[in-house]
């Protein structure tokens, strides 16, 4: 589904991801994690098509879409929820989701979407005429995601989206992650949570210092005593 | 008591005026975050464009503002493409001096075509209004009637269509903007023309009551930059209130102290709303942006 060839980025001069291969098969979920700086988040925000300058391939269901500028990547079926959320704060939740389906093909279906988003987030249905900025944490995290599922995307980037909120609400998204799932989305998900996401994810990636160094099943990178004392120094 | 009214009545209908060709700047700086100091040559160039349709064709501005109108807003698109677009990206002085350098060209272009000779049109209407001991323009009226409309229908605009919530959401954050699909650059060209297309509607309004001339541009931009900042930079009810302010303050003065002072004593208010409302009267503090003032 989502596939990454050799991938270098950059901040201007400096290179910050270094020939970054990864596969993120369709209906998968795979978790990414490292510790902070690692480029988890400039990984993200290349695949977006934002920030960085890169060499290299990121494949969309086999077609090329990193010269795609980003705000047409929605389009193509790639959205990413970025770090901290990101919300337009001063427009309501309902606006926030309109938004979300601004791309033609998505909006032409945004009424039914809403519905679905609806459905599935119903913490969003109580609160269309409230202004986002004013809501919890948690409750920004469902909006910034359900703006997300408004432009119909079939591969969805989540960066560090448990950052910051009550326990109870990490338990509410990763049930969603899964839920999403077998609605047949790809994640792709970026997690400060080691446990969490080993737990939920099929599959994961160990970013450190901008390069891969591991990979495998969740649920076997989490027994891997080399993760556990040399990357996230559990 | 009658010539207060009358003073106070004529202020509002005039500053209506600044007002609307004010919004066209506090619209560009609200979603682009630039101040564009070829605004003032923006709505010389319109003014020419009113004074020739009524020239050449016999046509009063009115009418002539159908042509104006579009015609500025496809000036301000090619202006956006060719100079503000590819400055945008640079520090701030590269949009400040680049927009500078356009309105000095702007200005001696229209030197060299139209020399420096004042431009008017023959009067479109004869009669004022009179209610009462009051006398009221028809055009000032029709300005202000304008005015209104205008900045009830861009409000409308940005709040209630997809393109308004587009650029609400490019002003809030401009990067999440683009994750969601939002082409935030043709969002910026699209305001940019559109900001333009209003000086030239403006123009429309103003050419019935002043004479065109290379810097006329110059007198009103001034007074433009006063309402922007006054308003509160990047609110549209803000500029139609500032406009007013010192369209009564210009009209109060200059009746009984002296019309040479006008300007000196909107100044004074200027002075005094930046020390005690830095924010302007309708700007929300660190956020002078279009839709962030609820």
């Amino acid at each position: 589904m989502l596939e990454v060839k050799h991938l270098d980025a950059f901040y201007g001069a400096v290179q910050v991801l270094h020939d970054v291969n990864l596969f993120v098969g369709a209906g998968e979920i795979v978790g990414l994690v490292g510790a902070n700086a690692a480029g988890k988040s400039s990984l993200m925000f290349t695949l977006a098509g934002l920030r960085t300058t890169h060499q290299g391939d990121v494949l969309l269901e086999g077609v090329a879409i990193d010269k795609v500028p980003a705000y047409e990547r929605p389009a193509r079926g790639l959205v990413l929820v970025p770090e901290r959320r990101r919300l337009f704060p001063f427009m309501t939740v309902l606006e926030n989701l309109e938004i979300g389906a601004y791309a033609a093909a998505a909006r032409t279906v945004a009424r039914q979407t809403l519905n679905e988003v609806f459905a599935l987030l119903p913490v969003l249905a109580d609160r269309r005429k409230q202004v986002a900025g004013s809501m919890s944490g948690g409750e920004q995290q469902m909006l910034a995601i359900g703006r997300a599922l408004m432009a119909k995307p079939r591969v969805l980037l989540l960066d560090e989206p448990t950052e910051g909120l009550a326990p109870i609400y990490v338990k509410l998204l990763f049930d969603l992650v899964i839920d999403l799932r077998a609605k047949g989305l790809t994640v792709l998900i970026v997690e400060q949570n080691v446990h969490h996401v080993l737990h939920t994810a099929d599959r994961a990636y160990v970013l450190e210092n901008g390069r891969i160094v591991m990979e495998g099943q969740g649920k076997t990178l989490l027994n891997d005593e080399r993760l556990k004392t040399a990357y996230l120094g559990l | 008591m009658s010539t207060l009214t009358q003073l106070v009545l004529s202020g509002i209908l005039i500053g209506s005026v600044y007002a609307l060709m004010s919004i066209g700047l506090t619209l560009i700086f609200g979603v682009l975050r630039i101040v564009n100091f070829a605004h003032g040559e923006f709505l010389m160039i319109a003014m020419y464009g009113g004074w020739a349709f009524s020239n050449l064709f016999g046509l009063n501005p009115y009418v002539a503002a159908l042509a104006i109108v579009p015609a500025m807003f496809l000036f301000g698109a090619v202006v956006y493409w060719l100079v503000i677009s590819p400055a945008l990206d640079k520090p701030h002085l590269v949009v400040v001096f680049a927009t500078m350098a356009l309105s000095i060209f702007l200005q001696n272009a229209a030197l060299m075509a139209m020399t420096a000779d004042l431009r008017d049109i023959p009067p479109i209407f004869n009669r004022s209004i009179t209610i009462g001991p009051i006398f009221l323009k028809v055009e000032l009226l029709l300005g202000f009637l304008i005015t209104i409309l205008c900045t009830v229908g861009l409000q409308w605009m940005i709040k209630k269509t997809y393109l308004g919530k587009a650029i609400r959401a490019t002003v809030q954050d401009g990067e999440a903007a683009m994750l969601m699909g939002i082409p935030v650059p043709r969002i910026f060209l699209i305001t940019f023309a559109g900001g333009s297309a209003l000086v030239g509607l403006a123009a429309c309004v103003m050419v019935p009551l002043f004479s065109v001339f290379p810097s006329v541009g110059l007198n009103f931009v001034l007074i433009a930059f006063v309402i922007v900042v006054l308003g509160g930079m990047g609110s549209i009810e803000g500029a139609l209130l500032g406009g007013i302010c010192v369209g009564v303050m210009q009209s109060l003065s200059g009746y009984y102290i002296a019309p040479a002072f006008g300007q000196m004593f909107f100044f004074v208010l200027f002075l005094l709303v930046m020390i005690f409302r830095p924010n302007g009267l309708l700007g929300q503090k660190g956020a002078a942006m279009i839709g962030m003032n609820e």
